[in-house]
């Protein structure tokens, strides 16, 4: 599951796991994808993206435009990356 | 904007003097001073100018002078230098420079990031800066081997030399900064350019990014630093009348409490604490003259000044004769709403104010102004001033602003201790400076043929220039109010008038990414849509056969003063025509729009197909754009940013509207101004650029005006209703 955590308050996920951006690795494949496609302009949204992504991978292991649209439409990007992100998910998709 | 002060700040090493090579101001170190420099922490380097630091270790560190807000200066500026100088881009270092004078954008005057002017002023600049490092660097080894400077070369970061002599740059780069700056530097033809232009060039900025490892302003972390939370007026221009903070002082962890000029700040161990003790102030507000201010009174107060005769900007002809002897005219009003900037890292500065000096760490758009500004309130100088240039988490020309930056150093100064304030959503929207709303009238007069024979346009609405440099406002006019129509490119040869009337709301208006191309532009592209349909003509052809071939432009701003471009808008339109499938048939409730201006030197032609619901719900279907914007330096990033445009411009028109009550901004997070999500980015959207090798024109910005009327349009086209009222909600459709 991912969360924001600009809107979540740290007591709530006492006792759980939590995986930031560190923690994808850096060479994660939405990582990666994101790399090939240059998807971050200004980048300040863009660990939220790639922690949804990767939360939406995890659990659907090709997603379609619409399910992507429906998973990420709770991270705004003002930059307008969004062309951008749905490709690299789908790029992701196909990296093992 | 010639009245920004100029900057005196140096670093030490960083002396420069200005020459002049073909018109542009090039900077080098002087040789008063070691040119040699040991970087902090070692690893020693040599500065030929003030663009390139040669390492000893072959290390090449190219500045970028730009602010970095996802445009692509910290990769498509560092390609220029390495063109020439011939290095290897992706091994390179990129540094933010510090506000010197040597970095001055000479299309806007001061060291700062707006206007699309980025790579138009570096485009010959930052390759003459490359090939003189380059020259300086051969003649070192020329002057060390005894061999003539002609008979070596250089090349991925080696100059070799005859004989098979071969010495790297980082061997040569003491000698080479102790070298005769050449006054001449030719340039390479674009035919030997191995680095501009290349399709496959990646950003050098996104591994960080990806990694979460770039430094914003909010992450910045320094010894003994406290957070700071505020609370500003809700009132436009309140001030704080009297408080109790009682509660506040007494959160464990807070560590002091502070009035400053705009508001409260609580300074905390941590920025949850600040926060959590800030909400328990307790404050009374001074709300000053916005007091009674509402939408109501703010938009009667520009219906007032409408009728005002306003300031002519351009005149061409008799306008009133020529719409007098009209065969038939067509008269509209288009009215543009206040919108914000919101950027996704909502303002932040840190601040670490001594009584000798201080150090600003800022996300900024403008760092040359930093220095003065911060003196100003903290009472030292601006040399004492040091200012560093973080990413920022977008700009969109919020940054261009300096107020969170003077907030942050009278907090630190007031607190006595090193502070990053930090602003909530909250506090950024509701103290942002909106992009100005505004009244704009047309009338057209045609020719029984349907051609415009005769233009008239009036607008109304606030100068930005006005509070922020008040020096390049002349006889009522501000050069920043009346773009987007000054270059207005069609033909009315009966007379044509165009005027202005400032009138100030009282909101405080700021430079608003493509700034009046968004009102004027906006306004005049659907308008022109409106002829067309009047005329009974197709929209595109309509405008391609009105359009003035020969002329040139006529920019205020001086930007891009005398480029033609009635050929690239009719270049553009037919293009456009053929690769969206103009006209071809579409269901009942879609329909195609069109929409073609000419800004920052670039000039874009756009068609939007979008489907329109019975309810007036909008959905894009479909973008097609073709793109005259010259030499295109890094290609995917000039793709990246018409994405990006196309992203922000639709935000604003389909759903962008601050509103004022009681002189408080109403909106304060994205619940009550929504932006565009990634369910609402077009389905296709296809971005076609013209090949050109003339100068670079910026992308930046223009794209974001354009899309806004060629939207309104494919709803006309859809519906058959013409918002003239934005947002394009499902009520001002209706409207229309």
């Amino acid at each position: 599951m991912a969360v924001r955590s600009c809107q979540t308050q740290i007591g709530s996920v006492a006792g759980q796991q939590v995986t930031t951006i560190e923690g994808l690795g850096g060479d994660h494949r939405v990582q990666r994808a994101w790399m090939a496609l240059d998807v971050p302009q200004c980048g300040y949204c863009q660990p939220g993206q790639m922690m949804s992504a990767s939360a939406l991978l995890a659990m659907n292991k090709n997603p379609s435009d619409q399910d992507i649209d429906a998973f990420m439409s709770g991270n705004i990007c003002r930059c307008g990356t969004y062309p951008r992100i749905r490709a690299a998910i789908k790029a992701a998709a196909k990296m093992s | 904007m010639e009245n920004i002060v100029k900057n005196e700040t140096r670093r030490d090493f960083l002396k420069v003097s200005g020459t002049v090579a073909g018109g542009l101001a090039l900077g080098f170190y002087l040789p008063s001073g070691p040119r040699v420099a040991q970087a902090d922490g070692g690893g020693g380097y040599a500065s030929p100018n003030a663009w390139v630091r040669i390492g000893l270790d072959n290390v090449v560190t190219i500045m970028v002078a730009r602010s970095e807000m996802g445009q692509d200066v910290y990769t498509s500026m560092p390609m220029l230098v390495a063109e020439e100088l011939e290095v290897d881009i992706n091994k390179i270092n990129v540094e933010f420079a510090p506000p010197a004078e040597v970095y001055i954008n000479a299309l806007l005057g001061g060291q700062l990031t707006g206007g699309s002017t980025s790579v138009r002023d570096a485009w010959e600049k930052l390759r003459k800066a490359g090939a003189s490092a380059r020259m300086m660097l051969i003649a070192a080894a020329a002057d060390q081997w005894g061999v003539a400077a002609d008979s070596c070369k250089a090349s991925d970061g080696v100059v070799t030399g005859p004989g098979g002599k071969r010495a790297t740059y980082g061997s040569l780069a003491a000698k080479a900064a102790q070298m005769e700056v050449p006054k001449d530097v030719p340039l390479k033809p674009a035919s030997q350019f191995k680095i501009v232009g290349n399709v496959r060039q990646k950003r050098l900025d996104t591994a960080a990014k990806v990694r979460g490892t770039a430094q914003f302003g909010i992450d910045t972390m320094i010894p003994g630093m406290a957070y700071a939370a505020v609370i500003m007026p809700p009132m436009i221009g309140g001030k704080v009348s009297s408080y109790d903070d009682t509660r506040a002082k007494n959160f464990p962890g807070v560590k002091a409490v502070v009035q400053y000029s705009r508001g409260i700040a609580v300074v905390a161990e941590d920025y949850w604490t600040a926060k959590k003790a800030v909400a328990t102030l307790d404050v009374r507000w001074d709300a000053g003259k916005m007091a009674n201010v509402d939408q109501r009174s703010i938009w009667k107060g520009l219906e007032d000044a409408s009728q005002q005769p306003g300031a002519v900007f351009r005149e061409h002809g008799d306008a009133d004769a020529g719409l007098a002897a009209a065969a038939k005219t067509v008269t509209s009003e288009y009215r543009l709403p206040f919108v914000s900037h919101s950027p996704m890292e909502p303002q932040n500065t840190t601040a670490d104010v001594r009584a000798d000096k201080a150090v600003i760490i800022t996300p900024t758009q403008f760092q040359q102004l930093i220095p003065h500004v911060v003196a100003g309130a903290t009472g030292l100088k601006p040399e004492q001033v040091e200012v560093q240039t973080t990413f920022l988490g977008g700009g969109f020309g919020r940054r261009v602003e300096v107020d969170y930056a003077i907030d942050a150093a009278e907090i630190s100064k007031a607190a006595g201790m090193p502070v990053k304030m930090i602003w909530s959503r909250e506090d950024d929207m509701t103290h942002d400076s909106y992009r100005p709303a505004g009244i704009f009238k047309f009338t057209a007069g045609l020719d029984s043929a349907g051609k415009l024979s005769a233009f008239r346009f009036h607008s109304t609405s606030p100068s930005i220039s006005s509070r922020l440099f008040p020096s390049i406002v002349k006889d009522g006019i501000d050069p920043f109010a009346v773009e987007g129509i000054d270059n207005f490119p069609y033909v009315a040869d009966g007379g044509m008038r165009f005027t202005y009337q400032m009138h100030d709301t009282g909101v405080t208006v700021g430079y608003w990414r493509a700034v009046s191309h968004n009102l004027n532009a906006v306004a005049l592209e659907s308008f022109i849509d409106e002829l067309a349909t009047a005329a009974g003509k197709d929209p595109i052809q309509y405008r391609i056969d009105m359009l003035d071939m020969g002329s040139t432009k006529h920019q205020w701003s001086g930007l891009s003063a005398g480029v033609p471009v009635g050929a690239r808008m009719k270049r553009a339109l037919e293009q456009v025509r053929e690769k969206s499938n103009w006209g071809k048939k579409l269901p009942a409730g879609r329909g195609q729009g069109v929409a073609v201006m000419e800004g920052y030197n670039t000039v874009i032609a756009m068609v939007v197909e979008v489907t329109v619901s019975a309810n007036y719900d909008v959905q894009i279907d479909k973008i097609t754009s073709v793109v005259d914007a010259g030499t295109l330096i890094h290609p995917d990033q000039a793709l990246a940013q018409m994405q990006s445009c196309i992203n922000f411009g639709q935000s604003a028109c389909m759903w962008g509207e601050i509103t004022v009550k009681d002189g408080a901004v109403q909106q304060n997070n994205f619940d009550t101004y929504r932006v565009a999500r990634i369910n609402e980015a077009p389905k296709e959207l296809n971005i076609h650029f013209i090949k050109s090798d003339s100068v670079p024109g910026g992308l930046g910005e223009p794209g974001t005006a354009v899309v806004q009327p060629a939207i309104a349009n494919a709803i006309f086209a859809a519906s058959g209703k013409r918002p003239r009222t934005l947002p394009y909600t499902p009520e001002n459709i209706k409207a229309g």
